[in-house]
C-alpha cells in the first residue's frame, strides 16, 4: 500500500490522536491540521469518548501514558471499532511493545518518535486509504449478499408457488366426486331412513359427519394454498405511514376474539419520519394480521403480554430506500431449532387450533411481491420476538412481480 | 319429456362417474376424457350443454381453450360452463367469456349449483359471475 490515491478528500475523513504530552499534541494539530481533520485526547478514557462519539477513521496513540498505555487502547479499539485503522506512536525503541501492538492491537502501522513530517502524512493517507478500501469492500460484499439472498428466496418462492398451484388444482379435483357422494348420500339417507334400524342409522351418522368435516377441511385448506399465492389484484396506492398504524388497528380488531378475555396491551407508534410509499393496503393488513396473530399466540402462556407495532424509517440498504415496520413481542420467542422453519409452508407450532401453517409464508410471498423483506429481526425464548417488514420507498406505483402466465405454464400436470 | 343432454369433456375418471350420476335424475350426462374425443362426438350427437375442464391432462390449457373456440363458432348455440380446479383461472374469466364461455365453476361443486348453473345455460343465460 505505498500508492496514494489522491481522488479522497482526507478531510472527510476524521482522525484521533492519543498522547499524554499537551505540546506534543498541540505541535502535531498545527503540523497537520491544515492536512486532516484532527481531534487530540489527552488520556485514554477521553480517546474512548472521542472514538464513541465522532466518526472516526484513524487514531494514532502514544504507548507510555499514565492509567491505560496505548497498547490496552488499542487492544480496548480493536473490539469496539474494529474498522478504525489504529496506529502507535512511541519514543522508545521498544520492540516488545510494538510486537505487542501488532499482535494484539491488530496495528495498521507504527510511527517513531521524533516523527517526519512527510512520513507521517503518507502513513496516515495510507491508513484512511485502507479504511476507504474495507469499508468499500464491505458495501460490495454485502450488496452481493443482499443479491443472492433475494434471489435464491425468489427461487425458493417460484418453485413453492408452482407447487401450491399444482397441488390445490389436483386437490380441488379430486374433490369432485367425494363432495357429490356425500351429498348423494346425505339426501337418500333421509330417503331410506325409516328402512333402517337404529343401530344402522346411528353407525351411519356417526361415520357422515367425520367424513364431512375432512373434506370440508380439505375445502378449506386448498382454499387457503390457493389465496396464498394468488393475491387479488393488487391495488396499489400512495400511503403516509400513519395508514399503517389504522390497518394495524383494524387487523387487531379482526383478532379480538383470539385474544379473548386475555389482558394484552397493544403499542402503536411512528418513530423517526418514515416516508410515504406506494402498497396495497389489504396485503398489508393480511401480513400484520399474521403478524399479530403470531405475536397473540406467543404471549398467551404469560400474564402481562405486550405486542408492540411500530412504524420507522427512512432506512438506507444496498442504496435503496425503505420503510421499515416493526412488530415485537415479549413472548415465548422462537425455539432455535425453528427459526429457519418459520417461513416455510406447513410449519406451525400451534397444535391442532391454529390454522394450517400458511401465515408466515403467505406474508412472506406478499412482502416479496411487493419487492420488500420480511425477517426475524430478533427473537429469545421466553423473552420476545421482533420482526421487520421492509417496505422499499416507491415514487410511482410498482409492477407485479409474479407473472403467473409463466407459473401457469410450468406445470404439465399428471394426474394419473 | 326426453332429459336436456350434457356432454362432460374432464380427465378424471371419479369427476366423470360422480357427475353423471348425481345429474342422473335431470340430465343425460354423456362424458368423454379428452378434446379430441369431444369434437368427435359433437359432429354425431346434439347436446344441449357441454361441460368442459380447463385443463385436459395430456392436452394442457390450449387444448381446451381451442376446443371452446371450435364449439362457439361450429356450434353457436351450444352453451360451454367451463370447469376448473385452479383458481388462478379466475382471473381469465373475462378472456374466456370473450372466447364464449356462458359459465365459470370452480371445482368442487355442489350437485345444487351445477344443476343451477346448468338449467341457466341451457335456457340460454349467461353468467357473469364465477361460481
Amino acid at each position: 500500500m505505498n500508492s496514494i490515491n489522491e481522488d479522497i478528500d482526507y478531510f472527510k475523513y476524521p482522525i484521533l490522536i492519543v498522547d499524554d504530552d499537551k505540546d506534543l499534541l498541540y505541535s502535531f494539530y498545527k503540523e497537520f491540521k491544515d492536512t486532516f481533520t484532527i481531534f487530540t485526547a489527552e488520556t485514554a478514557k477521553e480517546g474512548l469518548e472521542i472514538l464513541e462519539k465522532e466518526n472516526i477513521t484513524l487514531f494514532l496513540t502514544d504507548q507510555r501514558m499514565p492509567v491505560m498505555t496505548g497498547v490496552d487502547l488499542l487492544k480496548i479499539a480493536r473490539n469496539k471499532y474494529p474498522q478504525i485503522i489504529r496506529m502507535l506512536i512511541t519514543a522508545y525503541a521498544d520492540i516488545d511493545v510494538v510486537i505487542e501492538a501488532i499482535n494484539e492491537g491488530k496495528v495498521y502501522g507504527y510511527i517513531s518518535k521524533p516523527w517526519k513530517h512527510e512520513e507521517i502524512v503518507t502513513n496516515i493517507k495510507n491508513g484512511i486509504n485502507m479504511y476507504y478500501l474495507i469499508k468499500e469492500r464491505d458495501r460490495l460484499y454485502q450488496e452481493k449478499l443482499d443479491v443472492m439472498k433475494r434471489l435464491a428466496s425468489a427461487n425458493r418462492l417460484n418453485a413453492v408457488i408452482s407447487m401450491a398451484f399444482g397441488l390445490a388444482d389436483r386437490i380441488n379435483n379430486y374433490l369432485v366426486a367425494p363432495n357429490l357422494f356425500l351429498e348423494e348420500f346425505s339426501d337418500k339417507f333421509k330417503e331410506f331412513e325409516n328402512h333402517l334400524t337404529e343401530k344402522q342409522k346411528e353407525s351411519l351418522k356417526n361415520l357422515y359427519s367425520p367424513g364431512a368435516s375432512g373434506l370440508n377441511k380439505m375445502v378449506n385448506l386448498s382454499h387457503e394454498i390457493t389465496n396464498m399465492c394468488m393475491p387479488p389484484k393488487y391495488n396499489f396506492q400512495r400511503y403516509e405511514p400513519q395508514i399503517i398504524i389504522d390497518i394495524a388497528n383494524e387487523a387487531v380488531e379482526n383478532l379480538k376474539a383470539e385474544m379473548k378475555d386475555k389482558e394484552i396491551k397493544i403499542g402503536k407508534e411512528i418513530e423517526g419520519s418514515p416516508p410515504s410509499t406506494y402498497f396495497d393496503r389489504n396485503a398489508i393488513k393480511k401480513v400484520l394480521f399474521h403478524l399479530i396473530q403470531n405475536s397473540i399466540h406467543a404471549i398467551s402462556e404469560i400474564t402481562k403480554g405486550v405486542i408492540l407495532i411500530k412504524v420507522t424509517g427512512p432506512i438506507y440498504r444496498s442504496g435503496k430506500e425503505f420503510i421499515r415496520i416493526v412488530v415485537q413481542d415479549n413472548g415465548m420467542g422462537i425455539q432455535e431449532d425453528n427459526i429457519e422453519n418459520v417461513f416455510n409452508p406447513f410449519f406451525t407450532t400451534k397444535g391442532t387450533s391454529g390454522g394450517v401453517g400458511l401465515g408466515l409464508t403467505t406474508s412472506q410471498f406478499i412482502i416479496t411481491q411487493l419487492d420488500g423483506d420480511i425477517e426475524i429481526a430478533h427473537t429469545e425464548p421466553d423473552k420476545g420476538t421482533t420482526m421487520h417488514i421492509d417496505l422499499p420507498v416507491k415514487k410511482e406505483p410498482p409492477k407485479e412481480t409474479i407473472d403467473y402466465k409463466d407459473i401457469l405454464g410450468q406445470f404439465p400436470a399428471k394426474r394419473k | 319429456m326426453n332429459k336436456p343432454k350434457i356432454l362432460l369433456v374432464d380427465d378424471e375418471e371419479g369427476i366423470r362417474l360422480a357427475v353423471k350420476y348425481s345429474l342422473d335424475d335431470w340430465f343425460s350426462v354423456t362424458s368423454v376424457a379428452t378434446t379430441a374425443e369431444a369434437r368427435e362426438l359433437l359432429k354425431k350427437e346434439k347436446f344441449n350443454l357441454v361441460l368442459l375442464d380447463i385443463f385436459i391432462t395430456g392436452e394442457g390449457q390450449e387444448a381446451s381453450i381451442e376446443t371452446l373456440k371450435f364449439i362457439t363458432k361450429e356450434y353457436p348455440a351450444l352453451p360451454v360452463v367451463i370447469l376448473s380446479g385452479t383458481v388462478s383461472w379466475m382471473q381469465k374469466w373475462d378472456e374466456l367469456k370473450q372466447l364464449g364461455a356462458s359459465a365459470y365453476l370452480s371445482k368442487p361443486f355442489e350437485r345444487s349449483k351445477i344443476k343451477e348453473i346448468a338449467d341457466k345455460c341451457i335456457s340460454g343465460q349467461k353468467m357473469d359471475t364465477i361460481w
